[in-house]
């Protein structure tokens, strides 16, 4: 069993064996935790809504067919991020509003920030579409195709919204280096 | 894909091969592929069950063009009339579409369909609708004509502006909703006895009437009688699919069978 | 190619997903221009910055929960199994079943898929589902269906704005009446949100079907919504008026002001 395909394991959840959802939990627990992490920047809140995922997978476990499995447990991620996203009404960070985060990172002292939280700090001046697109992709190593279905969209138009997105990001993050 | 290119195929032949039987009285079509029937007429329309898939029109020879007008064609303003007898019929995805493109005063339209093709009916006109024995799913909407419909199982929809609307019921389907309309008509409909149901029945103005056993709120001491919205929702049977009647001016009847 | 043309390949040059010749132009481009050269380093330096983010270790009670939950799922599972169902819920999964099979028979394998993973997307709860669900139904091609959308709803204790809103689209501009009343009467169970008085009120402002303005006014009176009374004057004195709405506006506009 252990050597079976998400899909396959999967469907047999799907027809009551239920038991098998431990596989696919230590197969995907830890990339769905850090795709909500680099979303959400928040580990207690990550941990509870990755949790939610995996309790989706199983509530709706009849809803599955066939597809991709590492797809549709994106798409519930996505989504389960998103809703949280929007019941907390977070204020979005627009580009807009990067020149004055800017101005208040130059004022604290740049140099002791690491890389990653130089890159968090890029991330989160981008448009959430913008960043969701970057973490799929370049942390989450998601192929455009893949994130073409999680997202409901074409490879082509994934592709140039991630050509843009990896541009902006460029623009902001060498701005505060 | 190989299949369904074959039924295309098959569609597009049987568009060609309709028959026109020996005395030229009925005229048919075939049904490949088809699910809804579509009919506008301002004539009355009678519809009736047979075990061919295919659409029969009864005694067409009474709607032929007069002799004088041999060699040409009849033109209406509402259709093309590409059967040649003042119908026409096109395909629209699954539904065949039949239009009557004669006058209020021209013969009614007797179609017979198998009992299990929806249909969907409009009278723009003054003629009636009368339906019977099928087990499909019915629409049909009237200005002043009667709607008749029995020994038909449902879901139906049907709405009347001035005619009544009677149905009678061989059994009740309980996947889908039931409403029946009429707005200065009345609302008589039959069901088997044992048909589980939730009614909601309003009658702006007029009187419900039934014999089923239905359990009514006991009014309060007080003297209203008047439910400002007159509407009674109740269950017969312990419940099951929604039955709505409803008449702003006639009366109601609910009738066990 | 210009340096614009190279600019937006770089990511893909980067990616290696270029061809050969495509690949060589570039590379000899970038030798002797400085610019793209600065791009290319700086897009290298965040892919290669992205790589150091060290991948971080839920701590163990994400296990443990998982653990206990899929437990209680486990034991939920096999009560289900002994519990019967009622009607409703046989409906709902059958409106599912046939929604699904309908978009599969079409052969739209594509939104098929995308269908489901709007399921999948769905929140925790059942409501949040049914509602899903009743949305997608409520356009429907059959009216009996649309009906039995509409009809769910009531079940629904807080509705979201989107089948709110789905409602009362149902209620201006079905074509048929039937699903338009029950939209109006499931609406009036919501009158508590002001969106939803506000949608009554408009209705019956622009409304010509006598039903619909009968059903309107007495919702209106019932609700108590004082904002329809000029409605109900302009219906009074407007000689197009059917006698019986008039009638009902009579009786409803003392109960207002």
């Amino acid at each position: 069993m252990k050597h079976q395909s998400d899909e396959h394991i999967m469907l047999k959840v799907s027809n009551g064996e239920l038991e098998l959802t431990r596989i696919l939990f230590e197969r995907y627990h830890v990339k769905i935790y850090n795709f909500i992490l680099q979303m959400a920047r928040d580990k207690s809140l990550s941990q509870d809504l990755t949790q939610e995922v995996f309790y989706k997978v199983l509530k709706y476990r009849h809803t599955y067919n066939k597809g991709k499995f590492s797809s549709w447990i994106y798409t519930i991620a996505k989504n389960t991020y998103m809703d949280h996203y929007k019941s907390v009404k977070h204020h979005p960070h627009r580009l807009d509003d990067v020149e004055h985060f800017i101005k208040d990172t130059n004022q604290n002292s740049k140099i002791d920030l690491e890389i990653t939280d130089h890159l968090n700090i890029a991330l989160d001046q981008l448009h959430p579409s913008d960043k969701m697109l970057i973490v799929m992709n370049r942390f989450q190593d998601i192929k455009y195709q893949e994130i073409a279905e999680i997202l409901g969209s074409t490879p082509g138009a994934i592709k140039t919204k991630m050509h843009r997105a990896i541009t902006k990001l460029k623009t902001v993050y060498l701005k505060t280096m | 894909m190989n299949t369904f290119n074959f039924k295309q195929l098959l569609f597009i032949l049987s568009i060609f091969i309709y028959t026109i039987n020996g005395n030229a009285q009925d005229y048919t079509h075939s049904l490949n592929g088809i699910k809804t029937i579509k009919v506008g007429s301002t004539t009355g329309m009678i519809f009736k069950t047979h075990s061919q898939n295919e659409l029969l029109i009864k005694d067409v020879k009474a709607r032929k063009n007069p002799e004088k007008a041999n060699g040409l064609k009849a033109i209406y303003a509402t259709g093309d009339d590409n059967t040649g007898y003042g119908i026409s019929i096109e395909k629209e995805g699954d539904a065949l579409i039949i239009r009557n493109l004669k006058d209020i005063y021209s013969p009614d339209l007797e179609i017979h369909l198998p009992k299990n093709i929806n249909l969907l009916i409009q009278n723009h006109g003054l003629g009636d609708v009368t339906i019977h024995g099928f087990s499909s799913e019915i629409e049909v909407k009237t200005n002043t004509g009667l709607i008749k419909i029995t020994d038909v199982t449902g879901p139906i929809v049907a709405k009347t502006s001035t005619g009544d609307v009677n149905v009678i019921f061989n059994t009740v389907n309980q996947s889908s909703p039931i409403s029946l309309l009429s707005s200065a008509g009345d609302v008589d409909v039959t069901l088997p006895k044992n048909t589980p149901a939730n009614l909601n029945l309003k009658a702006a103005v007029g009187s419900v009437f039934t014999d089923f056993d239905i359990q009514q709120e006991k009014s309060k001491s007080s003297l209203k009688t008047l439910n400002p919205n007159r509407s009674i929702k109740t269950k017969i049977n312990n419940g099951g699919v929604d039955i709505s009647l409803r008449s702003s001016t006639g009366n109601i009847y609910i009738r066990k069978k | 190619m210009t340096c614009t043309e190279i600019e937006n390949r770089l990511i893909d040059y980067i990616n290696q997903e270029l061809d050969t010749k495509t690949s060589d132009a570039i590379t000899h481009h970038l030798d002797t221009c400085f610019s793209c050269q600065k791009d290319l380093e700086e897009l290298k330096k965040i892919y290669h910055d992205i790589e150091q983010v060290p991948i971080v270790i839920p701590d163990n009670s994400l296990r443990e929960n998982f653990e206990s939950m899929l437990q209680q799922e486990i034991s939920l599972e096999k009560k289900k199994s002994i519990t019967s169902f009622n009607w409703k819920t046989v409906f709902q999964i059958a409106a599912t079943i046939i929604l699904m099979l309908s978009s599969f028979f079409y052969g739209k394998l594509q939104s098929q898929k995308e269908h489901d993973y709007e399921l999948a997307s769905i929140n925790a709860e059942k409501q949040e589902y049914k509602q899903q669900m009743t949305i997608s139904l409520m356009d429907h091609n059959s009216a009996s269906k649309r009906l039995l959308a509409v009809n769910y709803v009531e079940d629904i204790e807080h509705p979201n704005t989107a089948i709110l809103e789905a409602l009362i689209t149902k209620m201006h501009y079905d074509n048929h009446i039937n699903v338009r009343l029950a939209a109006a009467e499931a609406l009036s169970r919501f009158s508590k949100n002001e969106k939803v008085r506000k949608a009554l009120i408009h209705a019956l402002e622009r409304e010509s079907e006598p039903d619909m303005q009968i059903e309107l006014i007495q919702i209106l009176v019932n609700i108590q919504e004082k904002r329809a009374v000029p409605s109900l004057e302009r219906l009074l004195h407007d000689q197009k008026t059917l006698d019986y709405v008039k009638d009902q506006a009579k009786i409803g506009l003392p109960k207002l002001i």
